[in-house]
Parts: C-alpha cells; structure tokens; sequence
C-alpha cells in the first residue's frame, strides 16, 4: 500500500504538469498550449527537513502524446523515468530498477489516471482535488487542494504556475516538506527530441 | 396423548432455537480419523461463509466507489453486519505500516536478500538514488535515519500490496479495474449464520434496498452479490418450493384417487389426518435425536405420504369388502399383513440409520416416526372411528385389470414362471460387473448458475479464486509453525512459477519466522559493515544527515542484542489484517495450525506430494476425499443392504418356510438389481443415494409381498389395495425423481422404477401363494 501512496504523489506530481497543459481546452479557457509533443528543461529542488541540504536535480522532460513521458535527469545522477501506457520503467546509471509484481499491479490504475490526463480528461483529477485559478495579467496559476481523505495525510496541496508554457509545479507534502519543479526552454515538436530520447519510448 | 405430548415437545423446540438446517453440507458424513480436517473445515467455512462481498460496477471508479460507500452507510445501520468493510482501509493501512516500520531492520523482501546477500552494492546504490531523486516523493526524516537503504517500501509494498492486489483505494473503498470497468469492493461480515432462513431473509432485503436507493441515482451501476449466504438462501427456497409443490400434488393426486376409489371423502380425511399426525411425529422424533431437522428430511418427508397411506388403503378396501362392516374383523384380516409390513419397513429405515449420513439418519427417524403413527392409528382408531361407516368396493377397472394381469401369469405353467425367474437373476447377476458407481460429491450440490456466475465474476475482477483444495501446517507453536510454512511456501513458489499452480496466500506473507528476521538483520549487518566507506560516502552525496551510517548500523546491532523481533501473537494483537484472520486457524490438538489457501491449482498430484516433505504439512483435497468417502460408503451401504434382504430372508422363512419365503423376497431382490441395472442403462451410473433408496423398494415391496401372503381368501381385495398404494407410492416418489437436489431425484427415480417393477413381478407371489397354502 505504501507503494500505492507513494505512487499517488507520483501521480500527483506528474499530474501537475500535465494538468496544466490539459486544463487549457477544457475548464480553464485556454491558459497555456497543449503540443502533442513537448521537450523542457527541468530543475527539481526536494526540500526534506532531515536532509543537511535540499536535493537538486536536472534534466529534460518529454511529453509524447499517446506515448508517454520521460525524466531524463542527467545530475547529480544518472537517471531516468518514463511512464508509458506499459507502466512505470527507472533506469540509474543505464540500470533498469526492478519493480515488483505488486508495485507494478499498485501503479496500474494511477498510470491510467496519468493517461487519462493527458488525453484531457480533467474529469479524474477533479474526483481528488478542489481546483482553484488565481491569474493575473502576466501568468496563470493553478492551486489543486487534495478532497479525499486518503490523499489528505501525505499531500497538502499542488500549486502549477505559468505564461504560455508552464513555468513550475511545488508540491506541498507537509511543513518544510516539498519539491518545486521549474521548467524552462519549452520546444515543440518531435525535432526537438533526440534519438536517445526516442528510443525511450519505442 | 402420545401425539399431545409429541406436539408440545415440538413446540418448545421450535420455541427454543433454530430447528430447521438448511446446510447441504451438513448432510455429509465426517469421515473417521480426519479430526484435523474436519477441524480445519469449521474454521474455514465459519470464517468464509460469514462473508458476504459486492461489487459496485461502474465506467467510473469514483461513481463505483461513492454508490459502494453510499450502500456501505445505508447497511451500517441495519445492525445486520459484524463489520461493513472487510479489506484494509487507509486506517488500518497506515496501522499496519507503523507496526512494521518499528521492526524495519528485519523486514526483507526476497529481492532484497537475494541482492544483499551477494553484496551488490551498485544495485543497492541505484535503488536507493532511484528512491531519493525519484517517485518517492514522502520520504521523511524518520525513514532515512531508521532506514537509509530505503528498503522497507520496498518491503511493505511487496507485503501489504498482495492484500490490496489490483486496487486502488478511492475514499477508503477498494476499487478493481477490469476490462476497462471499474469494480468498488465491499466486504460484509454477517453477525448470525448465514443458513438462518430468517436472517438470510433481512439481510437480502437490506442489500436490496440499499440497492434500490442507490440505482436511481447512478445510471448504468452494475451490482454484483457473492457469498455463502445467497447460495444457502437459493438452496432453502429451492427446497421449499419443492416441498410445498411435492407434498401438494402428491395430496392432491391422493385424494383424487381416493374419491375415485372409495366415492366418499371420509378415507381421504382419515388419510390425510394421519398423515398430518404422522408428519409432526416424524419431526418430534427427529428433534428427539437431533438438534435440527434438515430442510431435506421435510422434503423427504411429504413422500411419507406416499409410504402411510398404504395400511389406511388395506384398512378402507378391506372394510369395503366386508359386508358386516365389522371393523374388528376387518383389523384382524389386515393386522398380520401390515404389522409384518411395518416390520420390514422399519428394518429398512433402521438400515439408513446405520449409515453415516446426518440427513440420511433424519430422514429414516421422520419415516420411522410417522410410520409408527399412521400404523397406529390404523389399528386403534380407524375400528372405532369407522365402526358403523360402509364404503364401496374400490376400483372396479383396478380389479378387471389386476384379475387380467394375474390371468395371464395363471395361464403360464409354474415351471415357465420358475425359469423366467431363474432367467431374470442370471441377467442381474450378469450385469453385475457392468455397473458403475458415481461418488462425485459437487453433483450433491443444487448451485444456482446465475449464483455460480457471480461468484466467477467476483473471483475474476478480484483477482482471486479459493480452490477447494489446501494445506495445513501445523507446528509445537507459533514460530514452528512459521517454519513449517516457510518450507512449504518456497515450493508453493516453485510450482507457481512452473504454472501448477495459479496462486496461494500464505500468512508467512505478512510474518517471516523470528529466526528469519534475525538472520535479515544479520545480513544487514554484514552488506553494512562490509561496505561502510562506500555507503558512507553515498549517504554523504545524497544529504543525509551526518552519522547515518552509524545511526543504522547501532539500531541494528541493538535488535541482535535484544532480539528486538516480532511474533506473530505481537502482529496480530496490534495490527487488524483480514487476510490473517482468515489464514490463522489457532490451536489444535496442542499445536498451532495455519491454512494455505490455493488458487487455480494445475496440478494436484504435485501438489499433494508436498505434504511428503514434511509429517507439519497437510495436503486437504475437500472432494477428491468426500468423493472417496462418498465411494466407501456405497460400497458399505450395498453390503447393509444385502444384510437387511438377508434379515428380512431369515424373518420370511421363519414364518413361511424357506421356498415360500424364498418366492416373498424374490420380486423384491429382483426389483433392486433390474432397477440399478436400467438406472445404470440411462444415466451411466449409480450413486449411494440409489443404493439407499433400494432399502425403501424392499421395505415397500416387502409390504406388498406380506399383504398378499396375509390376505389369505381375500387376495383380490389385498391386490387392489397393492395397486392403489403403488400408485400412491409412484405419484410420491416420481414427483421427488423431480427434485433439483441430485440426492432426492435419485430417491425418486430408484423408488419409482423398483416400485413399478415390484408390481409387475408381483403375481409371482399371488400364483405361488395360491399353489401353496401358506402356514398359519
């Protein structure tokens, strides 16, 4: 169960993002764009409150609809995330992470949710969070407050900022406790995306 | 007065407890020597048949889970069930994984020790780089210090995921994903027996209108209902219907005959009193003997109808005959027939009661009962009720017909009639070795499809389907037990992954032995101490806090020192884990036993050969045994018969002489194997069942054979009386052939055929008792 927990904050994280690019359409009026194909910059800071110091990475993200999505963190390790319709695939330093039977059974039906919001349904994301906009002339901003009970005790609340493209995701775990994901240098299109980054999802 | 006190008895019974049972099973004998099993069985079904789940079906998993929690709150106040939610809940999750963080230095997945114990540190390593910069996003303070290798959520996964397979939990209500539907799961714990007719009853109307109340307001809902319960609940309506529907036509085609016969309706209420009086005997002397009385002994029972009504017949057309309307004399000439048919019958039915079926026990005590009352009411109350009463020779076409088929039998010589019978035992005995028995115990089961097909349903979306086979393992306590287990469960492994079988749940899963947590500590100790430098370092590159490493290493060697483990009695006294309520069987015979439940097992053979490893593991195949049991007791059952022809021989011959005697018993022998013969002929086999009801085809056709022996110069009137409690007995009997219960259509079809047969060959007694003059 821990697993599934644990697998929720990855949804939630992941659903931040993806959120963003998907509520533009449908319930937010076209907020930022929404490409098939997305390739970021990202830098991620993870604040724990027992750690001497915060936890930076960076990397690139890539979205492909229909694909799936990738975190190619590049330091201060080697690793790499995707998430395919398949489910969940990790790599460090070119090793695959073993993911149990019961990890992978616990992660389906998130992975599906994850799915599910990329294709625009925003309908899943509303069953777990109350979804509030405060924009302003310059940037959009998102705040995604957790409703079920189950989701309460281990995550406060999501916050997704940006312009034309989205900016950051802070995940709010509990006090001291969370992790800003910044996003920069957005391209569009799948000539932006490399050949290693392509043989992720092949 | 006899009857009076019977009645009250009854009363007070039903007054005090339950005293109808409706559980099938509860027909099965116990088998000798397997206290184990039996014991085990109990456990099992007490645990599993108080269990009732639905399936909330929806497109979507939060409509699914919001009508299962809506159902959920409106049965919580019926009071109906011990507990509303039987799977864990994020409560009792986050319960479960505080108890196990505590001992986080023994907690080891097999992974995990296979990678530790070949000190493979880079995979270790990317794990753990894997878990810090990755998905786990609630990594706290706690987990780094206690547990800096990251591995218990590993652990914990591994552990409490197989409880929660393919859910997910949405408002504390676990949902399945199955074909691209959703599936909410509740899981009831009923607080009485799910075989309490009464409390079946408000338990079903509660799910239904909890029911009722949510589909009006979720369009497209799919509620699916599985359980014990329901089939209990099916099995007793079944058995109603059929009562009712068997014991009314079968009065109702008795009393046509009887207005038919007789042209007064005063036998038919005679009879019917009778009846009615030998009914309630029959259950007082059930409750007498028993607790309860099965519902199959009061659907047996109705054929009693078919049995009774006999020796009121003979009384009735003797009494038409006689021209005084004497009914002392009357008695006098039936006394003898009937009083030897009562003897007979009641060898018969003390015959079942030898056999170790409970239901099959009930049934001959309810026949013996009311037999015993109809006959004395024959006896005494029928002469001075019917003192002065004249009725008219019954059935003049049943008297053309009988003195047709006699004349035909007359008119063959005694020596043809000798062979024909000498030929019709060869025949038997030929066929002898061509007849097959039929011991499966599942086809003494009546299961609703529709039942069936939930309960595939529901083991399908979730994942899991409980085979009637098991293990049980056995141990001096609680740790030999897990020991016992953990042997078994790694080739339990073996076989899974061989694909003999499909699954199994083990409590093993939620507790390794103390001796095996020890031994995850140790190794523990040793990938720590023998790679310090490097986790050192990692520890340092990754901003855990200083003195990590030695934080861990001191926590570890201090639950060595300490022998800071866990037992199972502490597991379960603080944790609540549904799964281990069930697995955990408690103590037996001084040791402490678990189950192993299986799941679509490939290969039984194989799996039956595991409980060679050891004499702590058991091997329970439910109905490879029954059916054996089953097998054993036909064959005992043939042998009882065969005594009580021979008993009932020795009487005859006592009475008559040996060839006289001879020729009483012979239409009934021969009646019993042409029967089994053509029940094998057109079904292919024959059941313990047709065997035991053999003993009623000789108790009747003995009846029958005695009447005519008796009747001295009234042969024709005794004939007559033969014929229209034959029809009696057919009319009973075949509606019982049409029961959906296999055991009682067996009864019906074997009585039925042997009763029919019985009375074709009955002028063999009539011409041989004419030809030889009976002794007095």
């Amino acid at each position: 169960m821990k697993n599934l927990l644990l697998a929720m904050s990855a949804f939630f994280l992941l659903a931040a993002p993806s959120l963003a690019q998907n509520l533009a359409p449908n319930s937010y009026n076209s907020l930022f764009e929404t490409p098939d194909i997305l390739r970021a910059e990202y830098t991620e800071i993870k604040h724990i409150p027992s750690l001497t110091k915060p936890l930076r990475s960076e990397g690139v993200f890539v979205y492909m609809k229909d694909k799936g999505l990738l975190w190619d963190m590049n330091a201060p390790f080697n690793m790499q995330t995707l998430i395919t319709p398949k489910g969940l695939n990790q790599w460090v330093d070119g090793k695959t992470q073993p993911q149990s039977e019961a990890a992978q059974k616990a992660l389906h039906p998130i992975l599906e949710n994850i799915s599910d919001i990329f294709a625009g349904n925003m309908t899943t994301l509303a069953y777990h969070f109350d979804i509030t906009e405060n924009s302003n002339e310059n940037e959009w901003a998102l705040k995604l407050i957790p409703t079920s009970d189950h989701i309460k005790p281990y995550l406060q609340d999501i916050k997704v900022r940006g312009a034309r493209y989205i900016h950051d995701v802070t995940i709010t775990y509990g006090k001291d406790k969370y992790t800003v994901v910044t996003y920069s240098n957005p391209q569009i299109g799948i000539a932006h995306i490399t050949d290693k980054e392509r043989e992720f999802f092949e | 007065m006899v009857f009076f006190v019977f009645v009250g008895f009854t009363a007070y019974k039903i007054q005090n407890g339950r005293v109808i049972e409706t559980n099938i099973l509860s027909l099965l004998p116990e088998e000798n020597g397997k206290a184990l099993m039996h014991h085990t069985d109990a456990i099992l079904a007490q645990k599993m048949e108080k269990t009732v789940s639905i399936l909330i079906g929806h497109d979507s998993a939060q409509l699914a889970a919001n009508a299962a929690r809506s159902i959920k709150e409106i049965l919580q106040k019926t009071a109906l069930f011990a507990k509303s939610d039987l799977s864990l809940d994020q409560g009792t999750i986050s319960e479960n994984i505080a108890f196990y963080r505590e001992y986080n230095h023994a907690l080891l997945s097999p992974w995990q020790i296979d990678t530790l114990k070949r000190n493979d540190l880079a995979t270790i390593r990317a794990n753990l780089i894997a878990k810090t910069y990755g998905m786990s996003m609630d990594i706290s303070g706690s987990d780094i210090t206690d547990d800096p290798l990251l591995l218990f959520a590993d652990y914990i996964t591994h552990t409490l995921g197989q409880n929660l397979k393919d859910a997910q939990l949405l408002d504390n209500i676990p949902v399945f994903s199955k074909s691209g539907k959703h599936y909410a799961l509740l899981q009831l714990q009923l607080t009485e027996s799910p075989f309490s007719l009464g409390y079946q009853d408000k338990v079903i109307n509660a799910l239904d209108a909890a029911q009722n109340d949510i589909e009006p307001q979720t369009t497209d809902i799919e509620i699916i209902r599985s359980g014990f319960l329901f089939h209990a609940n099916n099995g007793a309506k079944t058995a109603k219907k059929e009562s009712s529907l068997m014991g009314g036509l079968s009065l109702l085609g008795v009393f046509l005959l009887m207005i038919w016969a007789f042209k007064s309706i005063k036998p038919f209420i005679a009879v019917a009193l009778s009846i009615l009086g030998g009914a309630v005997t029959g259950f007082a002397t059930c409750l007498l003997f028993f607790d309860n009385v099965h519902i199959l002994t009061l659907v047996f029972g109705t054929s009693l109808i078919g049995i009774s009504v006999d020796y009121a017949l003979h009384f009735f057309t003797a009494q038409g005959a006689e021209t005084n309307r004497n009914t002392s004399k009357v008695i006098s000439h039936i006394f003898p027939g009937i009083t030897l048919g009562l003897i007979t019958s009641l060898i018969g039915f003390l015959a079942l009661c030898t056999t170790p079926f409970l239901g099959l026990q009930q049934m001959a005590v309810f026949c013996m009962g009311g037999l015993i009352f109809v006959y004395g009411c024959v006896v005494l109350i029928y002469p001075v009720t019917f003192q002065n009463s004249s009725f008219k020779q019954p059935g003049l076409l049943i008297d053309k017909l009988a003195r047709l088929y006699i004349g035909w039998w007359s008119n063959r010589s005694y020596l043809t009639i000798q062979k024909v019978t000498i030929f019709l035992f060869i025949v038997c005995l030929l066929a002898l070795p061509f007849l097959k028995g039929k011991d499966d115990v599942r086809a003494l089961q009546n299961l609703s499809p529709s039942l069936v097909q939930n309960d595939v349903k529901v083991a399908d979306v979730l994942g899991s389907s409980f085979s009637p086979q098991y293990f049980i393992v056995k141990g001096a306590n609680d740790e030999d037990m897990l020991e016992h287990l953990m042997v078994l469960t790694s080739h339990l492994e073996d076989l899974k992954q061989g694909g003999a079988l499909g699954d199994y749940r083990a409590i093993n899963s939620y507790i390794p032995p103390q001796t095996l947590q020890r031994d995850n500590a140790a190794l523990l100790e040793d990938f720590m101490q023998e790679n310090q430098n490097a986790l050192q370092k990692l520890f340092s590159e990754l901003s855990f806090p200083e003195k990590t490493y030695e934080t861990y290493i001191s926590t570890i060697r201090e639950a060595l020192q300490n022998n800071k483990f866990f037992s199972l009695e502490d597991l379960r006294q603080s944790t609540d884990n549904p799964e281990i309520d069930l697995l955990y069987g408690g103590d037996f015979d001084g040791e402490k036993i678990t189950f192993v439940t299986l799941s679509k097992p490939q290969n039984l053979s194989k799996l039956s050969a595991l409980q060679n490893i050891s004499p702590n593991i058991v091997f329970i195949d439910k109905v490879s045994s029954l059916s054996q049991l089953l097998n054993h007791y036909r064959f005992t059952a043939t042998l009882q018969a065969i005594c009580a022809y021979g008993l009932i021989f020795l009487l005859l011959v006592f009475r008559y002489g040996l060839k006289l005697g001879g020729i009483l018993i012979t239409p009934s022998i021969l009646a019993a194997f042409i029967t089994l013969s053509l029940i094998t002929l057109t079904q292919g086999s024959y059941s313990l069942f047709h065997i035991i009801a053999l003993f009623l085809v000789m108790g009747i056709g003995m009846d029958y054979g005695l009447f005519i022996a008796e009747s001295k110069k009234r042969t024709n009137s005794a004939l007559i009386a033969i014929i229209l409690s034959a029809l009696t007995t057919i009319l009973s009997f075949g509606l019982l052939s049409g029961s959906n219960t296999s055991a009682l259509h067996d009864f019906g079809v074997t009585i039925t055929i042997g009763i029919i047969i019985t009375v074709i060959l009955l002028p063999l007694i009539t011409i041989t008792f004419k030809l030889e003059k009976p002794r007095k």
